[in-house]
């Protein structure tokens, strides 16, 4: 990888060409030696029988994937000592002979690719090489330490299960497998990341999941170049559909309820070795206002629930827009009372309105920044301040203005109702500010406008973004801005899943 | 995209602020006061909604100022050209005209106030009667600092307490001088001086005859007008119980309903004012136990004969000393019967109308209790149905 042209060729994939299998075994090891020079986490064993049948072999595993119990126990062991049933000395190096009678471990394959073999041995199987054959045993002997399952720090709910995904992918395989108990359930395997390798599944009901939307998905999958994807917001950003918008398009969550629910609902869900955050698509609007809570409890209190975050998410965006285009231009809106007081408290305070609003929103953003990144137990110290100093303090020293202070905090409360939206809200808030303080209220109004036609002309995977926020079929709206009870939801969503009966007598 | 967002952004950079002012730099105006000036047309004042300065909370300062004019709005921007921040009149509740200034018409004020972009036509419009209009502003107020929501309260006030005058906003005031039906009217406020402090009161109600001020009506002929104009919502009458006695009783009206028909009948217009009283005892000065079947209707009639001959009385008043059809008879008549009104309209219709009353009250409650207090089988227990 001296000049340009050759890193490039290389950046697609680690070049085996130079190395080659030979039929013998001291060769191999020269080899796999070479392939991980300088890999001090690299182990081989060799090992030779001197009974017969005489077996001259060798091990490759890295050390810390593979785990030592199971080499030890399933594959040495065998070869050193037992032998039920002796064979000819002239196969004694065959492999197959070794596959079906010598081997105590349960998944074990055969390749004479160079390249899937040493990615096996790096994903922590253990390639068993013998004298005299070119192909190679991996024996899966995977074993390596993962996190145990929590409950997802982000996505905790009053109700309903608590076990959240891990790093590991073959974990969470199993966290989806162990509630949706069919062979309908399909698990598609693929790689992304020319460097990383990462295993990605695709997860979905056979026969539920629009299969539309998952070639489009593999085809989006297959054509990601980069060198290595850490978390599922990697094929988020690379297979998105409008790639400029602050707005979410796929949904993501550490919880493999969730995720069952939706792969229930036909759409796919998209699994990343080593990382707890799963990708769901499609993806709808109305999802960033749905918790789980609102189907673990009561449904009228989870449609309050919603109704409260939908109102949230309006006043969140509007209301700074809304007191700057009032406050700076429209006084004669307001009643009486509330102008004379917002005028009251904003005499003596230097800074112009507009200004005002930005600062104090910014100033609420670091704090809920910095409140995030900080270690728990700091957060006490910091809501004083937040509250204490910025409130109280800055009202009295005349640097801003009570009312500000309430809008903000407002604002404030109502944007972690809606944290799923938290990017696009900060945004469009901040641009209703600038509107409103240019143009008034028609400036707001024509923010509001570009806000709308812009969410309305998403989609995620070919679906429409806001499908069903304008439904009356009550199979439509079911789920949307209330949530109707179970024995209602009689259909999937239509353009999700191309099977949309989900339960045919349903009504109590 | 760039091209989209280079041009939002010039769009957004070019159309400037035109119409942005921080809200500390606007002088909210309270109330506008009209008076006749000494050199010029006008004397336009506005009550300033006065801030403490540093922003302390301290209470609101009313402050007045005024100003002189050929014309109303000449006179207003003379004053924002003597203050240092901008008047903003959209929070502005009250216009109160002096007496001269009603007597020579409204037109002209009217139509700055509807032609203006700041003014609601939602303001209160009032007369003063002997005392100038902007001195109103500078009267004692038992409420509020600002004496135009004071004005504004008090209004709102008589409309659900006693009904004595009526509210009349401007575009009200506008249908109003518009249509030939019915005469304009206007609550009246005046001074009360006693002692050392002058208050803000309530005079009674000022009637128009087309936009100019006929004349002003007491608070007892208000209060009748009200009734006639089904206006009353709650009120209180006070009747002799017997005619030689000093003893009365008081009873509150909680529901009022009045309708007016006509009939035609040989050349001769008749007006029917029906009125329909809901009220309750609210005090009885008597010892006498009246609280029989018998006693009650007699109480009861006479209420309703007190009612019948009052209206019947100030409606024969208003024919002959002022002419201003101020109950509307003209637009009822329209109403129940435009042929007749397009022959009458023209003539002097109201003066030659007659005028029939009949009340019917209903008593509805006569508090916790039903006798006096000074009776000897009087008991709290029984009667309010306490402890036994």
């Amino acid at each position: 990888m001296t000049n340009k042209n050759s890193s490039l060729k290389n950046a697609k994939e680690y070049d085996f060409s130079s190395f080659a299998l030979s039929q013998h075994l001291s060769e191999n090891i020269k080899t796999f030696k070479k392939i991980f020079e300088n890999d001090a986490m690299f182990k081989i064993r060799t090992c030779s029988r001197g009974i017969p049948p005489e077996l001259e072999c060798a091990l490759f595993f890295v050390d810390g994937m593979a785990g030592s119990e199971l080499i030890n126990g399933s594959i040495i062991k065998p070869i050193a000592q037992v032998i039920t049933e002796p064979w000819d000395t002239e196969t004694a190096n065959n492999i197959d002979e070794i596959y079906s009678k010598l081997l105590y471990a349960g998944e074990v394959k055969k390749s004479s690719d160079l390249k899937e073999i040493v990615e096996s041995i790096i994903y922590g199987d253990t390639a068993l090489m013998t004298e005299g054959e070119k192909e190679v045993l991996i024996i899966n002997s995977k074993s390596w330490e993962t996190r145990s399952i929590n409950e997802p720090e982000n996505e905790k709910t009053l109700r309903g299960p608590k076990d959240g995904f891990t790093d590991a992918l073959l974990k969470n395989s199993s966290l989806i497998r162990r509630r949706l108990k069919t062979p309908d359930l399909k698990f598609k395997s693929l790689t992304v990341g020319t460097r990383t390798n990462t295993t990605v599944c695709l997860c979905y009901l056979e026969s539920v999941v629009n299969k539309k939307v998952l070639k489009e998905l593999e085809v989006r999958l297959k054509k990601i170049d980069i060198d290595g994807a850490l978390d599922t917001n990697y094929l988020d950003e690379l297979t998105r559909d409008n790639p400029y918008t602050p707005l979410k398009t796929a949904g993501v969550t550490e919880r493999p309820d969730v995720v069952v629910g939706r792969i229930l609902e036909g759409r796919i869900a998209v699994l990343l070795d080593g990382s707890p955050s799963v990708m769901t698509v499609p993806y709808l609007f109305i999802e960033n206002l749905q918790t789980d809570d609102d189907y673990y409890i009561n449904y009228f209190f989870s449609s309050m629930g919603r109704l409260l975050r939908i109102i949230s998410l309006l006043i969140t965006v509007a209301v700074p827009g809304l007191y700057v285009a009032i406050a700076a231009f429209h006084r004669e809106m307001i009643p009486t009372n509330l102008a004379l007081s917002i005028a009251q408290a904003r005499q003596g305070v230097p800074l112009p309105i507009t200004i005002e609003c930005l600062v104090m929103l910014l100033v609420f953003e670091l704090l809920r920044e910095s409140g995030m990144r900080m270690p728990s137990n700091v957060g006490t110290a910091l809501s004083i301040v937040g509250a204490i100093v910025i409130g109280q303090a800055a009202v009295d020293a005349k640097f801003v203005s009570a009312p500000m202070v309430i809008v903000v905090a407002v604002t404030g409360i109502t944007g972690l109702m809606v944290s799923k939206l938290k990017g696009a809200v900060i945004l469009y808030r901040t641009l209703l500010v600038l509107m409103a303080s240019v143009l008034g209220m028609y400036g707001f109004i024509v923010g509001i406008i570009l806000i709308v036609a812009h969410t309305v002309s998403l989609t995620s995977f070919g679906v429409s973004y806001t499908a069903y926020l304008d439904s009356y079929r009550v199979q439509e709206a079911k789920d949307i801005y209330i949530r109707f009870p179970w024995w209602k939801m009689k259909e999937r969503p239509g353009n999700i899943s191309e099977n949309i009966i989900r339960q045919r007598g349903g009504e109590k | 995209m760039k091209k989209i967002i280079c041009m939002f952004l010039i769009c957004i950079s070019l159309c400037g602020c035109q119409s942005y002012s921080e809200i500390e730099d606007v002088m909210l105006v309270g109330g506008i006061a009209v008076d006749k000036g000494e050199d010029e047309n006008y004397k336009v004042s506005v009550e300033i909604v006065g801030m403490s300065e540093g922003g302390e909370e301290g209470p609101l300062q009313s402050k007045v100022i005024s100003s002189e004019g050929k014309t109303v709005f000449s006179a207003l921007s003379d004053i924002n050209s003597a203050t240092s921040k901008e008047l903003y009149l959209s929070q502005a509740t009250v216009i109160a005209i002096s007496e001269p200034v009603a007597r020579e018409g409204l037109i002209d004020i009217i139509d700055v106030i509807v032609r203006d972009e700041e003014l609601r036509i939602t303001n209160d419009v009032i007369v003063t009667k002997d005392c100038a209009a902007a001195e109103l502003f500078t009267l004692e107020s038992a409420g509020e600092p600002i004496r135009s929501y004071e004005i504004q309260g008090l209004l709102e006030n008589e409309k659900e307490t006693v009904s004595v005058t009526p509210r009349v906003r401007v575009y009200e005031l506008i249908d109003i001088i518009g249509s030939s039906g019915v005469s304009a009217i206007l609550p009246a406020f005046s001074k009360e001086q006693s002692e050392e402090k002058a208050n803000i009161s309530v005079f009674g109600t000022a009637v128009f005859r087309g936009d100019k001020l006929d004349r002003f009506l007491d608070e007892k002929e208000s209060k009748i007008m009200m009734l006639i104009l089904g206006q009353t919502r709650r009120g209180v009458i006070s009747e002799p119980i017997k005619t030689d006695t000093e003893e009365y009783m008081t009873v509150e009206i909680f529901d009022c309903r009045t309708k007016v028909t006509h009939k035609q009948q040989n050349g001769e217009i008749t007006m029917y004012i029906d009125i329909n009283m809901d009220v309750g005892i609210n005090e009885l000065t008597t010892k006498e136990d009246i609280m029989t079947m018998e006693g009650r209707q007699t109480l009861v009639e006479k209420i309703e004969k007190r009612v019948e001959r009052d209206t019947e009385e100030f409606v024969r008043k208003m024919q002959t000393e002022s002419g201003s059809d101020v109950f509307g008879f003209g637009e009822r008549i329209y109403k129940q019967n435009p042929k007749l009104w397009r022959k009458i309209k023209d003539t002097d219709y109201f003066s030659s109308l007659k005028v029939k009353t009949k009340a019917k009250v209903t008593l509805r409650s006569t508090g916790f209790i039903n006798k006096s207090p000074s009776r000897k089988d009087f008991r709290l227990s029984q009667e309010k149905g306490g402890e036994k």
